[in-house]
C-alpha cells in the first residue's frame, strides 16, 4: 500500500524527486500533484473525470 | 469588526471624501470612500477619516489600488484600475491591485447585486482626477511654472508644455503628497477617454491561464492539515453516534471529531427578531482531518455514521409540489394592487390564464466550496473565497467568541461566486475545525458536499391571469408568486412587507394596465434558500416574459409589437427599480435594447418550419438587456438553440471585452439551467450529486452569443448578473413560435415537443 520508493518526475519542466512515503498509492494524481507537490494549476473540479479540470498531460519515458 | 450597516450619524463628513499622506517617504497616497454613506469605524490614528480604498504611487513610480471588492471572473481588478488610470491620465498596465484583507475601514465590501463598478464610478474617478491634480501642482511648483503650462502625458509622466521639461510621477510622489487635496477636480470629458470604453485583457489573466493564479484552494500555510466533513444528509439532520476507528486507521488522517450545528447571524448585518424560525445554521457534522484532500476523503468514506434526520426528512419534491399547488388555491399577501383586477378580469372579453414553474437550483461554482483557517491562542485567521467579508467577519466573532480585532480575514481570488460566496457557512466550518484540530486547516468541500449542501435558487409557481377586452388590450394582470422566500432562511419570519428579494421581475405590465395584482405565498421548506446570480429577477421574469407571449398569441400579434404597447411612460421599474437607490425605469433605453435585439436577429423576417425566434427584455441591476433566442426543434424534440443575440445597454462600459464575456457567461448560465437544471429532494435528502446529474452546457453545446453594446455616458449599470434572466424566457418564446407548444416549466422538457 505505501510506496517508499523515490519516483523521478518532471513536473512543469522541474524535476521532482517525491517520495510517497506513507501515502496511499491509491492517490489520484490530482492529490499528488497538488497537495504533495505544490502544483495547483492543476484544479479541483468534480474528481469524477466530469469536467476535466484536473486534465493532465503525462509522458513516461 | 462591525458590519457596514450602520447610521450616517457617525460618517465622516463627505468634504473628507478625499485624503490625502505622505507617509515616511511612501508618496503620494490618496483615499478615498467607495460608498458614501457607510459608518466607518476609524481607528484613533485616523479618527477623523477612514477610507475604504487607497491610490498610492511610490518614489519608484509603482501605482497601487487597494481594492476592497472580490476577484471571480468578472473582472473587477482590471475594470476598477482602468478607471482609476483613465482619470489620473496614467500608463496602462501599469496600475497594481493589491486585494484588501477584511477590514471596518474599508466599509461594506460585499460583492454582489452587479455592484462594483456601479459603486465605485465615481470615487475612483475623482480619486484618480485628484491624484493627477496633485502631481501637476508638484511639478508647477518644482519648476516654478504656473500649472496651467503643465499636463499629464499618459505614459505616468507630467510635463511643462512651453520647454518639453519632464518629471515621472514616481520623482514627483513624495512632493505630491504634501499637496492639499483639491476639490471638485473637473473630471474628463468621455470623448477623451483613452482606456475606459476600450477593450483592455485581464490584468491576471496570464496567471490564470497557466495555472499561477492563486485561488483560495490553492491556499498554503505552514503546518496546514485538510480536512472533509460528513454533513448531514437531510438539512438540519444531527449526528447521533459515530465510529471513527476505520478512518483513523488510515495512513495520514490525524483526526476526526464532531463540528457543532452552531447558529449563525443574518448575512449583512441585519436585524433579526428572537424566535423567527431562521434556517441559518451550520450544517454540523463530523470532520476528518489528515495530511492531503485524498487522505481525508479516503478517512469520510471510512466512517461509521448514524444520523437523526429529524423532521426534514418528511420533505420531497413530490410534498413541495403539492404544497404549491394548494398555497395558489388562496388568496396570498397583496403586494401591489391597482384598480380592481378581480372585477377587471371576471368581466374580460377574453381571459388568459397559465402557470409556471421553476426549480430548486444549485451553484455550481467551478472552485468548489473551500476555506484556510488557523485558529490559535484566541486569534483567527482565514483565507477565505468570499464574496462577503464583512458577513464572515461577524459570523466567525459569533461563532469563536472572539473580539472583531482577533480575526484577520484574507480574501483569495475566487473561481466563481454567483451569490454562493455571499453565504459564509463554509468559513465559520474551517475555523471550527482548525480551533479543534488545533492546527490550520484546509476544509474543501468535494463537488458532491458543495450541490448538496447549497443555498439553493428558491422554487417557485407562478399563476398568472390576463383579461382583454374586446379590442384585445390587456385591462388585468394578476400574478399570484407561490414560492421559498430567500430572505426568510437567514431573517426568518414571514416576507417582508416589500416583498424582499422575492419580486424583482414582475413590475413590468404595473403602471401600463390599469387593473394589476401581485401577491405572493410563502412555501415553508427545510431547504436553505440563497442568492443565484440575478436573484429573483430569473424566476418572476420566466413567467413574466412567457405570459406576454402568451397574451400575443391569443391576439394573433407580434410578441415585440404588444411589447412595445406594455412599455409605456407609465411603467413601473421592473426590477432593481424597485430599489430606492435605483433609478426608476427609462422606458426609451428598455423599448432601444429590445429593438436593437430585434433587429440584429433579423425579427420578422421567416426562419425554416421547426425553427423560431423569442424575445424578452429587462431592466434590472440598472442595466438595459434584451435577449433574441433563435432555435430548432427537430420532429423528436430535441432542441438546437443556434444563436442568442443580446443589446445591451448598461451605460458607459468600462470593457467592452469584459462586458461581453459577462453577458456570454450569464447566456450560458441561464441556459445550463434552462435546459437542464433542476434540484430534486426525497426524503429530505438531494438527489443529485455532481456533474453528471447536474450538468452544465459544454464548450461544444454552446450557442454562439452575439453581443450589441449601445455606446453611452450614462452612469454605469451592473452586468454581472442582467445577462441572465431574459435567457430561458426568450428560448420559451422561441420554442413556442417553432412549434406552437408552451413550455411552461424549467428545466424544459423537450420530449413535450416531439411531433408525429
Amino acid at each position: 500500500m505505501n510506496s517508499m520508493n523515490p519516483i523521478p518526475l518532471t513536473v512543469q519542466a522541474k524535476p521532482i524527486c517525491a517520495e510517497f512515503a506513507a501515502f496511499d498509492s491509491d492517490a489520484p494524481l490530482l492529490s499528488v500533484l497538488r497537495d504533495n507537490l505544490g502544483f495547483t494549476g492543476t484544479e479541483f473540479g468534480c474528481v469524477q473525470d466530469l469536467c476535466v479540470a484536473r486534465a493532465t498531460a503525462v509522458r513516461s519515458r | 469588526m462591525s458590519s457596514a450597516s450602520s447610521s450616517l450619524a457617525n460618517s465622516p463628513s463627505r468634504r473628507d471624501f478625499l485624503k490625502t499622506a505622505a507617509v515616511g517617504g511612501t508618496g503620494l497616497l490618496v483615499a478615498f470612500h467607495l460608498t458614501n454613506g457607510v459608518c466607518l469605524q476609524a481607528a484613533a490614528a485616523e479618527a477623523d477619516f477612514a477610507a475604504n480604498a487607497f491610490v498610492a504611487i511610490s518614489p519608484a513610480g509603482e501605482i497601487r489600488l487597494v481594492v476592497a471588492r472580490s476577484e471571480m471572473g468578472q473582472g473587477v481588478r482590471t475594470s476598477l484600475a482602468m478607471i482609476l488610470a483613465e482619470e489620473l491620465d496614467a500608463d496602462w498596465p501599469t496600475v497594481k491591485i493589491e486585494q484588501a484583507d477584511c477590514d471596518p475601514k474599508y466599509g461594506d465590501m460585499t460583492t454582489g447585486g452587479s455592484m462594483s463598478i456601479r459603486s465605485s464610478w465615481d470615487p475612483l474617478r475623482k480619486a484618480g482626477a485628484s491624484a493627477r491634480d496633485m502631481l501637476l501642482t508638484a511639478a508647477a511648483e518644482t519648476w516654478n511654472v504656473p500649472k496651467a503650462e503643465c499636463t499629464t502625458t499618459g505614459t505616468n509622466f507630467v510635463e511643462h508644455r512651453k520647454t518639453g521639461k519632464n518629471l515621472g510621477y514616481g520623482a514627483l510622489a513624495v512632493k505630491a503628497g504634501s499637496v492639499a487635496v483639491p476639490k471638485d477636480v473637473p473630471l474628463k470629458d468621455p470623448k477623451d477617454y483613452r482606456i475606459v470604453g476600450t477593450k483592455r485583457k485581464r490584468i491576471d489573466g496570464r496567471h490564470i491561464v497557466i495555472g499561477e493564479a492563486h485561488y483560495g484552494i490553492d491556499t498554503k500555510v505552514p503546518g496546514m492539515l485538510i480536512a472533509v466533513v460528513a454533513r448531514p444528509p437531510v438539512v438540519g439532520g444531527k449526528v447521533k453516534h459515530f465510529d471513527a476507528s476505520k478512518a483513523l486507521a488510515i495512513p495520514g488522517v490525524k483526526k476526526v471529531f464532531e463540528v457543532p450545528a452552531v447558529e449563525m447571524p443574518p448575512l449583512f448585518g441585519e436585524e433579526r427578531k428572537e424566535g423567527s424560525g431562521h434556517q441559518h445554521y451550520l450544517w454540523g457534522g463530523v470532520a476528518v482531518v489528515a495530511d492531503s484532500t485524498w487522505q481525508a476523503i479516503s478517512g469520510r468514506k471510512a466512517l461509521s455514521i448514524e444520523w437523526d434526520n429529524g423532521p426534514g426528512a418528511d420533505e420531497s419534491s413530490e410534498t413541495q409540489s403539492a404544497q404549491l399547488a394548494e398555497l395558489l388555491k388562496s388568496p396570498g399577501k397583496e403586494l401591489k394592487k391597482i384598480g380592481d383586477p378581480d372585477s377587471a378580469f371576471a368581466s374580460a372579453a377574453k381571459k388568459i390564464e397559465a402557470t409556471y414553474d421553476t426549480p430548486f437550483l444549485a451553484h455550481m461554482a467551478m472552485e468548489p466550496l473551500n476555506c484556510t483557517a488557523s485558529v490559535t491562542d484566541g486569534k483567527c485567521e482565514v483565507w477565505a473565497p468570499t464574496q462577503n467579508p464583512n458577513g464572515m467577519a461577524t459570523a466567525l466573532a459569533s461563532a469563536l467568541k472572539m473580539p472583531p480585532e482577533a480575526l484577520t480575514i484574507h480574501i483569495t481570488l475566487i473561481g466563481g461566486g454567483f451569490g454562493r460566496r455571499l453565504c459564509i457557512d463554509y468559513g465559520v466550518e474551517a475555523a471550527l475545525v482548525s480551533r479543534a484540530a488545533g492546527a490550520p486547516v484546509k476544509v474543501i468541500w468535494t463537488r458532491d458536499d458543495d450541490i448538496k449542501h447549497d443555498y439553493y435558487r428558491p422554487i417557485s409557481r407562478h399563476h398568472m391571469q390576463a383579461g382583454l377586452d374586446a379590442n384585445g388590450q390587456v385591462t388585468s394582470w394578476l400574478h399570484h408568486i407561490a414560492a421559498a422566500s430567500t430572505d426568510s432562511t437567514f431573517l426568518g419570519g414571514e416576507l417582508p412587507d416589500t416583498g424582499g428579494t422575492e419580486i424583482a421581475g414582475t413590475g413590468l405590465p404595473a403602471g401600463s394596465v390599469p387593473n394589476y395584482f401581485l401577491q405572493q405565498s410563502f412555501l415553508r421548506t427545510s431547504l436553505r434558500r440563497g442568492y443565484w446570480r440575478a436573484v429573483d429577477m430569473n424566476w418572476n421574469h420566466f413567467a413574466v416574459q412567457s405570459f406576454i407571449d402568451e397574451i400575443a398569441a391569443a391576439n394573433g400579434q407580434d410578441p415585440l409589437e404588444l411589447r412595445r404597447q406594455l412599455i409605456t411612460t407609465k411603467q413601473k421599474p421592473s426590477g432593481e427599480g424597485d430599489n430606492e437607490s435605483d433609478a426608476p425605469v427609462n422606458t426609451e433605453r428598455l423599448l432601444a435594447v429590445l429593438n436593437l435585439a430585434a433587429e440584429k436577429s433579423g425579427w420578422g423576417h421567416k426562419l425554416p418550419a421547426g425553427s423560431g425566434r423569442g424575445i424578452a427584455g429587462l431592466y434590472g441591476f440598472g442595466s438595459y438587456v434584451a435577449h433574441v433566442a433563435e432555435v430548432a426543434v427537430a420532429k423528436d424534440g430535441s432542441l438546437k438553440i443556434d444563436r442568442i443575440i443580446v443589446a445591451v445597454d448598461c451605460g458607459q462600459v468600462i470593457n467592452p471585452d469584459m462586458l461581453e464575456a459577462q453577458v456570454q457567461g450569464g447566456v450560458v448560465f441561464g441556459l445550463t439551467s434552462a435546459l437542464f437544471d433542476e434540484i430534486t429532494v426525497e426524503n429530505g435528502q438531494i438527489q443529485q450529486s455532481n456533474f453528471d446529474d447536474y450538468p452544465v452546457i459544454r464548450i461544444n453545446g454552446a450557442p454562439r452569443v452575439e453581443v450589441y453594446i449601445i455606446p453611452s455616458h450614462e452612469a454605469p449599470g451592473g452586468i454581472g448578473e442582467p445577462g441572465v434572466p431574459s435567457t430561458a424566457p426568450a428560448v420559451a418564446n422561441a420554442i413556442f413560435a417553432a412549434t406552437g407548444k408552451r413550455l411552461r416549466r424549467l428545466p424544459f422538457q423537450t420530449k413535450e415537443l416531439a411531433r408525429s
